[in-house]
């Protein structure tokens, strides 16, 4: 019984520095700046960053059509896929259009933007920065502008109840052509925002 | 007393887990994370192959009297035509040459260019494209037949895996005939594909 009660005593000892080391963890780096005020009132806020619609097709750039097809974009919530596409030839390009909304009542900033790379035989990115990478023939961008020449960049604030137009862009800009069919699998990017 | 402390002990228990969960969901709520990827990106084989197809053709001469035409034949290569020797001596004397341009690549290609050079010590009033009148004699770049109106311009299309049949006129289209003889040497015509 005894044992009972040390160990209760333990657990309970543990927790309260769980909770303890928490917050001192949370504090270091802060500093508290004392007011006084006659009244606080805590308005009812509410968090909400997503992507705005649920598909999104491609402008379409290029030559002729030959190795060219733009997949549709499948718009859910935080998550934006794209279907099987194709870029062959030089000038082939996708452009999609994309809108990041804020609906909560707090501004927030995009603070990182991490190329993800893709996957496939024999597939190097020689580029994977922010919203640019290179993978081979290939390049994938986030951008700020329709042409795709201005990469997205961090510490942009999206305000509460606004939204932010961004470009997803895939195109061939390599010089050559391929001799036998690449693919790369997953290609894409992560944005994270947070409480501005 | 002992089942009290217990029950006290318990309470207190869960409303510390509460709080460490609490502290933990407080500082993670105000971020998201949005991801956009495609599915697969494939980059199809493409070639880029645009020449003529190798062949001698001989000329064929048409006008009042064709017995005294010589239009000699011309061989074509991958990438030029040459070896054209002939003889008008009148006016509507004429001489043909049909070659065919091959796209055996599977990339639409462009003419992006045709530039006519005169022939040397050569006088040319006009010297435009497909068209080039030296004196007595003009000639054209056409498509399909000797008497097509229809010539070559910057902007024809001939897409991948096809082949069209261009023909090379040369008539005598002075009202007179030459009291001496009279050479021109040297004409050509360079037409430019670009990927289309």
């Amino acid at each position: 019984m005894t044992n009972g009660r040390k160990e209760m005593y333990i657990i309970i000892g543990l927790l309260a520095v769980a909770v303890v080391g928490l917050s001192v963890g949370y504090a270091a780096l802060s500093s508290t700046l004392e007011t006084t005020v006659g009244k606080v009132t805590q308005s009812n806020l509410k968090w909400s960053i997503a992507f705005e619609g649920s598909t999104a097709s491609a402008e379409e750039e290029g030559t002729s059509s030959t190795g060219r097809s733009c997949g549709v974009a499948t718009i859910s919530g935080t998550q934006v896929t794209v279907a099987d596409t194709k870029v062959s030839k030089p000038g082939d390009k996708c452009t999609y259009t994309l809108k990041v909304v804020n609906s909560g009542g707090i501004d927030a900033s995009l603070t990182t933007i991490t190329p993800v790379k893709p996957t496939g035989s024999d597939v190097t990115c020689d580029t994977a920065d922010g919203g640019n990478m290179v993978c081979g023939n290939v390049t994938y961008k986030l951008t700020s502008d329709a042409s795709g020449d201005t990469v997205l960049e961090n510490d942009t604030t999206v305000t509460a109840g606004s939204g932010q137009t961004m470009y997803l862009v895939v195109s061939y800009t390599g010089a050559g052509l391929n001799e036998s069919e690449v693919v790369q699998t997953g290609a894409g990017f992560t944005l994270v925002y947070n409480q501005k | 007393m002992k089942r009290l402390d217990y029950k006290l002990i318990s309470i207190i228990i869960i409303i510390l887990f509460f709080m460490v969960i609490c502290v933990s969901f407080g500082y993670a709520a105000l971020s998201s994370s949005l991801k956009v990827s495609f599915g697969s990106t494939t980059q199809i084989k493409t070639t880029w192959d645009i020449g003529f197809e190798n062949a001698t053709v001989n000329g064929v001469a048409s006008g009042n009297d064709v017995s005294k035409i010589s239009c000699g034949s011309a061989t074509a290569t991958s990438a030029t035509v040459f070896g054209i020797n002939m003889t008008l001596a009148n006016p509507g004397d004429k001489c043909s040459y049909t070659f065919t341009v091959v796209n055996s690549g599977n990339i639409g290609a462009k003419i992006s260019a045709i530039t006519p050079t005169k022939p040397a010590a050569t006088t040319c009033e006009t010297l435009s494209g497909s068209t080039m009148i030296c004196g007595n004699i003009t000639y054209k770049l056409r498509y399909d037949s000797a008497n097509s109106t229809n010539l070559l311009n910057v902007g024809d299309v001939l897409d991948g895996e096809s082949q069209r049949l261009v023909v090379l006129t040369a008539e005598y289209s002075g009202e007179t005939a030459e009291a001496d003889d009279f050479y021109q040497d040297g004409f050509k015509f360079t037409i430019n594909y670009v990927q289309g």
